[in-house]
Parts: C-alpha cells; sequence; structure tokens
C-alpha cells in the first residue's frame, strides 16, 4: 500500500509538471513604422543671422564676409592686411669716406724784434760817428765842418729774435737824432752775424738811408728783405753827414739812438724767434657715395635720422701751442638748417675746459651726434674749413719765448662721417627696387618666393574656402578686387607683386594684368620673384603704382581690379580661401627730384568683393560633406543585427524664392570614401528643386516656385547604410538658362519634411 | 478503490474548475501544494495564513519551538499581462507581426476593445528572522516579513504602440495609451497567539460519524507595518499620428494626464521641481532629482490583522488505514492582512494634463538645435510640466484576504483544500475567488513531496510541486508553481524556499 501511495504521488508530480505551461524560446519579428514630421514650413532666409537663415552670417566662418547694400543685394566682401613692414630700404642710403686733413702753418709774420722796443735798442756815440771828443762842444758851439765819416755798428738789442729766413716784407728800424745838431743823412745797412761769437762772418743784408734828420727827431728806414733772405742776430752800422759851419750845437751831443726795430708785414718761411699769435686756415672736401641719391643742387639735403662725425686725434707739428682751432661745415646743419646753423667742432679753452692743442701732444679724438642734422652736400660733396690760431710766444716765460718755426709746420688728422640713417632726402633720388616683406638670405638675397614662408604675406580668407570646396563652376560676373593702402611715400613707387590665390581644392590662380598699367613687362624689374625657386613669369605677376604723398604724411588710397585691368574675374572665381602676395616696389624709376621720408610706409589692404551676381554653368555643382556617425546605430542583419529597417523615405515638400534651382543627388560614403549607395540611384532623375522665377531686369527674384520631392531607400539600401560615415550632398546649381541672377539677403526658401521609416527586429 | 477514484475525480474536476485564487501567503510547503495551507500551515508561517495553527503539529514529529532565518524568501510573478498562451502562439514561431496577425495577436492577448488593459503583478517576500512555540493549551509565535507588491497595469492601446510604431495607419483616430504602476514595500513585525479553545456542545461532536475527537484553535497575529516606499503612477492619453505623405504634412499629438503619488525626498524634490517651473522656466527635472533612499524607514506605518480558527478532528476510520494508522481532518478559516499603511511623510500628489503636438514647427529655432533640446523639452516642458499638490497621508490597504481551508492527513499523506477570495486587487491579490488543492506525500517522513494546483484568483489556473527535506529538527524545502494555461487569465509564476528552519 505504501508503494501504492508513493506511485500516486509521482504520478500527481507528473501530471502537475506536463500540466505546466511552459513559454517557448522567443522566436518572432516587430514590424514597425515611425511616421513623424521633421519640420512644417520652414522658411529660411538666404542670409541672416539666427537659426531662420542658410547662411549665418554671424558665424565664425563668415564673420564679415557679407555686406548687403539697401536693395538686399549681397555683397560678399572680405578685407585682409598685408603687413609687409616698412619699406624703409627705399630709402637711399649715402656714406662719406673718410678724409685727412692738414693744415700749415703758413708764412710767419713777424712783428717788434725786440722787447725793448719805443726807448732805445742801441745806439752810437758822438764822439764814435763824429771823431769830436765828448764834453768839447756844447750848446751854442758851432758845429764844425765834417771832416770824417766813420761807421759806428751798433749791437742791436733784439731779444724777441734770434733767425729768419725772409720770404718777404721789410724792417723798419726807428733812429733818434740825439747828437745835438741836424744831420744831413743817416746811411744805416742791416748787417747779419750768424755766430756772435765768431768774427767776420757778418753779413750786410740790406742798406739805406734816413734823408735829414734835425736833431731830436726821429726817422724810420725801412728794410726790404727778398725772398730767401735770411737774418741772424741782427746788427746795424750807420755813419752820418752834416753840414759844418753854419748850425750851431743846440745842446750837449749825447748819441744816435736806435728806437726799434720791427717787421713791417715781414714774412719769414722760417723762423727762430718769439712770435705773436699766428692765423691759418685750410679748407677740405670729403666725398658722398652718388650711387643711390644725388645732390645736384644746392638746396638738396638728406636729413639724418642717425650717424656721427668723427674727428681723429690731432696731431700738432708746430713747436706752439694751438689756441684755437675750429673745423667748421657749412653744409651739416642742425635746424632750423641756415647757414650759420652749420656744424663747427672747436679746439680752445672754453666754458672752463683746456681745449687747446697743445705743442706736443696734440687733441683727442671728438666725435658729434648728427642725428637731426641736415646734409647739404652739393655735388655730393660735404666741405669742411678749419681756422687755427697759436699762441703768442712773447707772452711765453721769457727763456720759452724763442721757437722755430717753419711755414711748412701743421696740423693734421682725419674726419669721418660715419653709419648715416637717413630719416628723410631731398634730391636726385636713384631708382630704388625693394622688396616687400622680409628676405630670408636661405633662399639668396634680393630673392622672394611665393612659397618660402618667412618671405611671403599669406592671407587666409575664412568663410572662402567653405564656398569654394563646395561649389563648382559658378561664375561671379561682378568680381572685383581692391588695394586700399595707406602710404607716405614721396615718390613714384610701383609694386611688381605675384599674387596667387588657392582654393579649397588647391586650385590656384595668379592675378595677372591685363591692361597697360598693370601689365608686367620684360623690362620691369621681375627678376628676383620667384615660386619654388623658379622665376614667375610676367605673365602670372600684376603691376600698379602707388599715389604719392604730397607733403610725407601718410594718405589712403586703393587700386581697384576689375574686368578691365586683370583677370580678376579668374581670380576670385577661384574662390581663394588664401592669397599669397610677394612683390618689389620700385621707387623713383625716373630718378627724379623727390622728397623721401622714413618711416616709409606701405600698408596695403586686400578688399575683395564679389556681388552675388552670378550665373551658372552647365556644370555648376554645390557639394557638401557632412560626417555622420548616427548611421553606425542603424540596424542591418549585414551587420549581425536583429533589426532590419524595411523602407525609408523622405518627402519633402518645398517653396523656392531662390533664384537658383538644384538638381540635387544625395551620396552616402563608407569611412574610406567609397560610395555605400546614393538616392536616386545612377540611371535616375536628380532630385528636382525648382529655382524661382527672375526678372528679366532687375535679376532678383520675383516669384517663388513650390515642389515636391520624394526619396525613398530600397531595404538593400537601407541595409547598407550601418557603413556609412559620411554623406555627400551634391546639388547641379542651375540659373534660368544660366543667366545672371542676383541674390537678395532676403531671398527665401520654406520647407516640410516628413519621414516614414519601417523596421523589422528579430526577436529570437 | 471506489473512494480513491472519488478522490481522483474531485480532485480534477476541481482542476478544471474555473474559480480562481490569491496572494494568500505561502511557506515552500504551502506553495507546493497549490498555495492554499489555511488547514496545513503550521509554525511561525501560521501568523500570515491562519495564527490558530500556531497550535497544529502536522506531521505530529515536529518540536515545539522552531526558528526561521531568511525564511520563505519568494517570488511570484504574473497577470494577464503575462500570457504565455499568447506568447507561444504568435511569438515562438518566427513569423513577422504585422497586418491580420499582429491584430489578431493583440485580439487575444487584449481583447478587441483598445480600452482593455492587461496587469502584472510581482509579490516577493522574506521572512529573515521568526520564533514559534507550541504549549500545551497555547502558542506564540514572532515573525518578521518583509514584502514588496509591485502591479503595473497597460492597455491595449499601449502593446499596439510597441508593436505598430507611430504608425498613422493605427493612429490617426487617436488611440488610448495606458498604464499603472503600484509599488509598495513594507515590513511587519508580527506576534502570533494560540490557543485551544473548549468545545462548545460537548459530546455532540463526538456523535458526527467518523469524527472520533476534535480540538478546537484560535489564534491572532496583530502586526505592526513599516512602509518603507511607496510609488504609485496613473498614465492615461490619447495617442494620435497623422499621416506623412504628399497632401499630409504629419503630427503626432499625445493628449495625455497622469498623476504620481510618491512620499519622503522623492516627493519633497518633485515638489520643488515643480514650485521652481513657476519662477524659472529652464528648471530641470534633472536638476532637482536626486533620490538616495535614505529616508526609508520613515515614510509611512500602519497596523494590521491576521486571525483565524482551526478545528482538528480524529477521522481515523479502518477503511482508509491503508493510508496510515491515523487520520487527521482539519477545517480552518482565516481573515489575514486586514488593515492598511498610511504614508504621512512628506506625501504628495504630482499631476499633469497637457496636450503634446509635434507637427515639425521648430520655430526660430535651428533644426539641430530643436532636436537636440526635444528630450529636454518633453522632460521637463510637457510630460515634466506637473503641479504638485500636498496631502496629509496616503493609505494603502493590505492585500486582506478571507481564506477557509482543510486538510485530511492520511498517514504520509495529506490532501488540502483551501477556497479564498481577496478583499481587494492589490498585487497578486484578486476579489475573485480561488480554490486550491494540495497533496503531500512524505517519503520516509522526512522527503516531502508535495503536488497542488490553483484554480482561479488573479491569473490563469496553475499548478504546483515542492520538495526538500523535513526533518524534525530541521526543514529545507522548496516550491515552485506555474500556469497550466494562461490564455484567459495570463500566467503566474511562483518559487519559494523555506529558509532554514531549525526545530527543537
Amino acid at each position: 500500500m505504501s508503494n501504492y501511495k508513493l506511485l500516486m504521488v509521482w504520478l500527481l508530480v507528473g501530471v502537475t509538471i506536463l500540466g505546466c505551461e511552459l513559454p517557448d524560446k522567443p522566436n518572432f519579428k516587430t514590424s514597425q513604422k515611425i511616421e513623424t514630421p521633421l519640420l512644417l514650413n520652414k522658411e529660411y532666409q538666404f542670409l541672416g543671422s539666427g537659426n531662420s537663415v542658410l547662411i549665418d552670417t554671424t558665424s565664425a566662418d563668415f564673420d564679415s564676409l557679407f555686406t548687403v547694400d539697401g536693395d538686399n543685394f549681397i555683397t560678399l566682401s572680405k578685407e585682409q592686411e598685408f603687413e609687409f613692414g616698412d619699406l624703409n630700404d627705399a630709402i637711399p642710403a649715402i656714406s662719406a669716406s673718410a678724409t685727412d686733413f692738414n693744415s700749415q702753418v703758413g708764412e710767419i709774420e713777424l712783428g717788434s724784434f725786440s722787447s725793448g722796443a719805443g726807448s732805445n735798442i742801441g745806439e752810437a756815440s758822438f764822439t764814435d760817428l763824429t771823431g769830436i771828443p765828448d764834453g768839447t762842444v756844447g750848446a751854442g758851439d758851432p758845429v764844425p765842418v765834417q771832416t770824417i765819416s766813420p761807421a759806428v755798428t751798433i749791437n742791436l738789442d733784439t731779444d724777441f729774435f734770434r733767425s729768419a729766413t725772409f720770404k718777404s716784407g721789410s724792417m723798419d728800424i726807428v733812429l733818434e737824432n740825439n747828437l745835438g745838431f741836424n744831420l744831413d743823412n743817416i746811411n744805416l745797412t742791416l748787417i747779419s752775424d750768424p755766430d756772435e761769437n765768431v768774427g767776420g762772418d757778418e753779413i750786410d743784408i740790406v742798406s739805406d738811408a734816413t734823408g735829414s734828420v734835425n736833431d731830436g727827431d726821429r726817422a724810420t728806414i725801412s728794410l726790404p728783405f727778398n725772398d730767401g733772405d735770411q737774418l741772424a742776430n741782427p746788427n746795424v752800422r750807420v755813419s752820418i753827414t752834416w753840414t759844418g759851419g753854419t748850425q750851431n750845437f743846440q745842446r750837449t751831443p749825447v748819441s744816435l739812438v736806435v728806437v726799434s726795430a720791427d717787421g713791417n708785414n715781414l714774412l719769414a718761411s722760417q723762423v727762430q724767434a718769439a712770435v705773436e699769435s699766428q692765423d691759418f686756415s685750410s679748407s677740405s672736401t670729403t666725398s658722398i657715395d652718388a650711387t643711390e641719391f644725388q645732390f645736384s643742387e644746392p638746396d638738396h639735403y638728406v636729413e639724418l635720422e642717425s650717424g656721427t662725425i668723427d674727428i681723429a686725434a690731432i696731431n700738432n707739428d708746430l713747436d706752439m701751442d694751438i689756441d684755437s682751432l675750429i673745423i667748421s661745415f657749412p653744409g651739416i646743419r642742425r635746424p632750423p638748417y641756415r647757414e650759420q646753423d652749420s656744424l663747427r667742432i672747436r679746439y680752445l679753452i672754453e666754458g672752463g675746459v683746456d681745449g687747446r692743442i697743445l705743442r706736443g701732444t696734440g687733441a683727442d679724438a671728438k666725435q658729434r651726434d648728427l642725428a637731426g642734422f641736415r646734409i647739404f652736400a652739393l655735388n655730393n660733396e660735404i666741405n669742411y674749413n678749419i681756422y687755427a690760431v697759436t699762441e703768442n710766444t712773447k707772452l711765453a716765460p721769457a727763456n720759452d719765448q724763442i721757437r722755430v718755426i717753419n711755414e711748412a709746420h701743421e696740423i693734421s688728422s682725419s674726419v669721418q662721417i660715419n653709419d648715416l640713417v637717413i630719416a628723410q632726402a631731398f634730391g636726385d633720388i636713384q631708382p630704388q627696387n625693394v622688396l616687400l616683406g622680409e628676405d630670408d638670405p636661405s633662399n639668396g638675397l634680393e630673392v622672394i618666393d611665393l612659397n618660402n614662408e618667412i618671405e611671403v604675406e599669406v592671407t587666409e580668407i575664412g568663410g572662402l574656402d567653405q564656398i569654394s570646396t563646395q561649389v563648382d563652376g559658378l561664375e561671379f560676373t561682378q568680381a572685383s578686387m581692391t588695394i586700399n593702402y595707406n602710404t607716405n611715400i614721396g615718390v613714384p613707387t610701383t609694386i611688381v607683386a605675384a599674387i596667387v590665390g588657392t582654393n579649397g581644392n588647391d586650385e590656384k590662380v595668379y592675378l595677372r594684368g591685363t591692361d597697360g598699367e598693370r601689365e608686367v613687362l620684360d623690362t620691369d624689374p621681375i627678376t628676383g620673384i620667384m615660386e619654388d625657386g623658379v622665376q614667375i613669369p610676367k605673365e602670372r605677376l600684376v603691376k600698379f603704382s602707388l599715389d604719392t604723398s604730397p607733403d610725407g604724411n601718410m594718405i589712403f588710397s586703393s587700386e581697384l581690379f576689375d574686368n578691365n585691368n586683370t583677370n580678376v574675374s579668374d581670380f576670385l572665381n577661384n574662390l581663394p580661401s588664401e592669397i599669397r602676395f610677394v612683390g618689389k616696389a620700385v621707387v623713383n624709376q625716373s630718378a627724379s627730384e623727390a622728397t623721401i621720408s622714413t618711416p616709409l610706409e606701405f600698408e596695403p589692404t586686400f578688399a575683395i568683393n564679389l556681388p552675388l551676381a552670378f550665373r551658372t554653368e552647365s556644370a555648376t555643382t554645390f557639394k557638401d560633406t557632412i560626417e555622420v556617425d548616427a548611421f553606425a546605430d542603424f540596424p542591418s542583419s549585414d551587420n549581425g543585427d536583429d533589426a532590419n529597417l524595411k523602407s525609408g523615405e523622405l518627402i519633402l515638400n518645398y517653396t523656392n524664392g531662390l533664384p537658383l534651382g538644384f538638381g540635387m543627388v544625395v551620396i552616402f560614403l563608407d569611412e574610406n570614401g567609397s560610395e555605400v549607395t546614393r538616392v536616386p540611384q545612377v540611371g535616375e532623375p536628380e532630385f528636382d528643386i525648382s529655382g524661382a522665377d527672375v526678372d528679366d531686369t532687375s535679376r532678383f527674384s520675383v516669384s517663388p516656385n513650390s515642389g515636391t520631392v520624394q526619396l525613398a531607400l530600397t531595404e538593400d539600401q537601407l541595409k547598407q547604410l550601418y557603413r556609412v560615415t559620411s554623406i555627400v550632398m551634391s546639388a547641379n546649381l542651375r540659373t534660368r538658362n544660366f543667366e545672371e541672377v542676383k541674390v537678395r539677403a532676403s531671398d527665401t526658401i520654406s520647407l516640410t519634411i516628413g519621414t516614414k521609416i519601417t523596421f523589422e527586429a528579430n526577436v529570437n | 478503490m471506489k473512494k480513491l477514484r472519488i478522490i481522483f475525480a474531485l480532485f480534477l474536476s476541481l482542476t478544471a474548475t474555473s474559480l480562481v485564487a490569491q496572494s494568500r501567503h505561502y511557506s515552500a510547503a504551502s506553495l507546493g501544494i497549490g498555495g492554499g495551507g489555511t488547514a496545513f500551515t503550521d509554525g511561525y508561517n501560521a501568523n500570515f495564513i491562519n495564527p490558530a495553527n500556531l497550535m497544529l503539529n502536522t506531521t505530529g514529529r515536529k518540536p515545539k519551538t522552531s526558528i526561521g532565518l531568511i525564511g520563505n524568501l519568494g517570488v511570484r510573478a504574473g497577470g494577464s499581462l503575462a500570457n504565455i498562451e499568447v506568447y507561444n502562439k504568435y511569438l515562438t514561431n518566427g513569423d513577422v507581426i504585422e497586418g491580420q496577425l499582429r491584430t489578431n495577436m493583440l485580439n487575444d492577448w487584449f481583447g478587441s476593445s483598445q480600452d482593455n488593459t492587461r496587469d502584472l503583478a510581482i509579490t516577493t517576500s522574506v521572512i529573515p528572522i521568526a520564533f514559534s512555540t507550541r504549549l500545551e493549551k497555547q502558542a506564540f509565535s514572532l515573525a518578521i516579513r518583509s514584502k514588496t507588491v509591485q502591479d503595473f497595469t497597460l492597455n491595449k492601446g499601449f502593446m499596439e504602440l510597441a508593436f505598430y510604431g507611430l504608425d498613422s495607419d493605427q493612429f490617426s483616430g487617436g488611440v488610448p495609451v495606458n498604464f499603472n504602476s503600484y509599488t509598495n514595500t513594507y515590513v511587519e513585525i508580527s506576534l502570533g497567539y494560540a490557543r485551544e479553545l473548549p468545545l462548545p456542545l460537548s459530546g455532540l461532536v463526538e456523535a458526527v460519524p467518523f469524527v472520533n475527537s476534535m480540538k478546537l484553535f484560535a489564534g491572532v497575529a496583530p502586526k505592526y507595518i513599516v512602509g518603507l516606499q511607496s510609488v504609485e503612477m496613473d498614465f492615461n492619453s490619447t495617442l494620435t499620428v497623422l499621416p506623412v505623405n504628399q497632401t499630409s504634412n504629419g503630427a503626432i499629438t499625445h493628449d495625455f494626464e497622469y498623476s504620481l503619488y510618491s512620499y519622503g525626498k522623492l516627493s519633497e524634490q518633485l515638489a520643488e521641481y515643480s514650485d521652481a517651473r513657476l519662477t524659472d522656466p529652464n528648471a530641470s527635472l534633472g536638476d532637482y532629482l536626486d533620490y538616495d533612499g535614505s529616508d526609508i524607514g520613515t515614510l509611512g506605518s500602519g497596523f494590521g490583522l491576521d486571525m483565524g480558527l482551526t478545528a482538528e478532528m480524529d477521522v481515523s476510520i479502518p477503511v482508509l488505514g491503508f493510508f496510515g494508522d491515523r487520520q487527521v481532518l482539519r477545517v480552518s478559516m482565516s481573515v489575514t492582512d486586514i488593515g492598511s499603511i498610511s504614508y504621512d511623510n512628506s506625501p504628495s500628489v504630482v499631476r499633469a494634463n497637457d496636450v503634446f503636438t509635434f507637427d515639425g514647427d521648430i520655430g526660430d529655432q535651428g533644426f539641430g538645435d530643436y532636436f537636440d533640446n526635444l528630450q529636454d523639452s518633453l522632460e521637463n516642458d510637457v510630460y515634466g510640466a506637473f503641479t504638485s499638490q500636498e496631502l496629509s497621508s496616503k493609505k494603502y490597504s493590505l492585500p486582506g484576504m478571507y481564506n477557509f481551508g482543510a486538510s485530511l492527513s492520511l498517514g504520509k499523506l495529506t490532501t488540502t483544500f483551501d477556497y479564498g477570495v481577496g478583499f481587494n486587487n492589490r498585487g497578486a491579490n484578486s476579489d475573485r475567488s480561488s480554490v486550491n488543492l494540495g497533496l503531500e506525500y512524505r517519503l520516509f517522513n522526512f522527503i516531502p513531496l508535495r503536488v497542488g494546483t490553483r484554480m482561479g484568483g488573479y491569473s490563469s489556473n496553475s499548478y504546483s510541486a515542492g520538495f526538500g527535506l523535513d526533518f524534525r529538527f530541521f526543514e529545507f524545502t522548496f516550491a515552485a508553481a506555474q500556469v497550466a494555461s494562461s490564455g484567459e487569465k495570463g500566467t503566474s509564476a511562483t518559487v519559494a524556499w523555506s529558509g532554514l528552519v531549525f526545530r527543537f
């Protein structure tokens, strides 16, 4: 029975287990549809700010790229500055050669021979002259008839004189008759006694007579010297004649006195004497290099920003101090640049400072700063004068008064004008070719290369790169470019430049002059304007002239490049996102008289103007590649997912107020850029969005067009979407009949978009 | 043998009866016999099903005292939403759920009306520690039970949304999309007391045929309840999807209203957000919600009561001697889970009533910005645009029920019968009556083999089985239940583990 009970329990357990309902493994597919609107009558204005615009002008990419006029007509404009720095290299460089100068003391002028001049520097006694013993006659006594005529030599007291070799002039000797009676004549002979200790070496130099000389009177005898006459330890020999018997002694006779001996315009080539101050002067010239600047008129000048003039140490060969030396430069003037404002460099006692040039030591070198000075150098020569005054040795101590001085003794030195930097120049400026920007020596001097990042000026035009990579074949019909510039260049200047624009697809267009003023010729100085080390041909260059500043102040001017003078249409229709610019400034090509000042400024700004007036070519396309990561989440059985998209449809209703029509294709790309699929598929017509109607005259849109675009993907296409990493929106743009249209900022396109997606999900 | 057939016939007929069932407390033993146990479950489990049974010693071998650790860990899930019959019919054959097949499936599942609802209830309970002792004339017990009751209800329209998507073919005319969610977690501290009652009409019982003797027990188990957390949400809406085609731009319209009851910090945070929206239109719900659960245990409280009567009769008769020497019939009835939990810590209800229309009109916003902001907008400006209302308290009734049961022990074999009806429809509780039939055979006296069935109640009829080790001093048993056919009332799946029960 126990077993029977147990069997019953087991049976019940079995019934229980078998009776329980157990779930099977799930295995089914859901089929779901999502049907949702995405946009409802969303109106997008072509240009503006905010979210309801196709192009947000406030975004960083398009900042300041667009301007809109009163008619809402859009111009795509961009200004970018180039910074070349100054063009001071166009300022002519000048330099002056160093010149030595010397100034000889020249003929030495002698004055008084004796410090006792004016009283008695020697005398001959009555007895010696008449043979009559002293004391034998007196006043009232008759003067006897002359019976003898002795010559008496008088040793002169000439303490200021030892010797000299004369060149011209004379010696004036003053005699005073103290013999007590009148003389008919006094004969005087000047005697040179080279060596007072040697007898017989005396030489008569010159003789003369006075004529009658009454008692108590003085008479002067001027003794002329011939060039080369030499005189040493001078004495005079005198003799007298008188008429006796008719006159009485007027007093007691004394002597015939030599009162003085002075030079009279007495010039010597060499002296050993005490001499009074001698002045002497000389002039000299230093030359300025005329390669870049010519002083052809007296009023031509260069004004120095910096520079120095150096006077080397002065040698003094003279046995005399130079109490005063002035070197003057009449053509180097400080403001206000009058003649009396010329530069003078002085050596003298001045302000308590002894600047004299002492004998035997000379003077130290001197330097003067020339900043602010102007140099007037007619015929490119700078003249300077040297004027010196020596000491008066007669004022020297008694034992130092006698000096040996030769007329060839001199002072000497040199003048050097250094480091001249010109702030302003007025004159004949020689033509200058100046590089715009920095010259990188690594590719050679005076060579500039479009692809040398040191030398080239590069500006990027934000926004255009995006457009250029997306739009191909669009022709802007009113493109122009202006170079606005500020300059203070006062001389005719021509810019020769290589200006290349590169678009987002790396396509280059060079700005080229096409009219007489902008076209570069073989004669233009284009050498050294390179690209990758190769000379850029003139056909890829452009030139233009700058307006000149009348007064050296900054002026603003501009140069317009349009279709009449350049290929700017090609240049800008390339939609350059980057513009590279190298060039030269050709300054004063005619070498005419002009004023030029530093800093020499040329500050150009490129102003690009692309009015949105354009026409499409037959193959005008707009392409925009959009990176998307959402597709990676799209389910696909090909990707091992349990879910599959069965159908996908996008329905777009539009009202297009833009004067452009679109034929659209959407291309789906994988991570390698390979096409995964596209809609519409190859062979099917593009999705067509009609453009608005355009006014024949104004070319603006006048009435929008509406339509519907239905974009459907098949199941096979949807299965591949998981591979998609980017999509390319390709639109063939077209203007009506490929004619010009103009786009206004206020043009709009209104979109209504809805989507339907069906998908299946496996559950198992 | 004839009687045996009669018993089997009765068993099978009851199995086929369309009576129904309940959220009655279940142990591994009671679940094994179909989920009944009103006259069968003894020990501390009796606190929650019939406290009078504290006086029982159903096997006659159990010591007086028992202690349970981590006992009666059980999970019951099921309801009409979990319809395995529909599931097996439609969702296991590799079919694409579309067209007429989809229509048929949803009709079989929910019926024809889009307003029809189906629900899913989940109840988890565990008695982490419990104690009971049985004396000569009375018995005592103390048991702590943690219980979570969850109920999720949704309508056919909700499921249509899941299987159709946003399909204008189905939703262009407007479809109700509703759901309701209720969760209540609480801990009961139950103190049981039972005693033997003197028999009235002494001598009369013995005069009843087959009844040799009878004892009458009464028990009561009051309990203090700590509400841990509760959230209740009711969401009702109508969804309309207009077609997208060349003549229609399409639109999605969701006309909705909902209410959400919450408590404690969660309630306060929702109220703060609601207040903030009045002054700050950019207030974000995410900035205000930061619930960390630190207020659990302080949110609510309540009292409950379980009580019952059991008559134990010796009905040993020689003709049934093959079942064993002693036959015992027990007849019981009880009322359980009488009482409620009141959540009074910052209770509030938030309500929203709005119509969300998505027609592609993005206004002045950019296309990308609009969709980037859409989630935040829906969260804060549409579905999060609610108003908060403070409440004094929110009371939830316990899943109370009336139980009647009988068990007949024939030696090692015990059969049980239970009837029950719920007073409400909380969780797995149902006001639909249920009948439970069960059988236990104690192999070698320590290996209980149990089978049973439940008919009626919150789900379709279910079968259950259980086994384990049940020595005099130690019990370690399992049980599980599953429905036989979920087509009509949905499925139900329950598992239970006795935990570690020590007796001495």
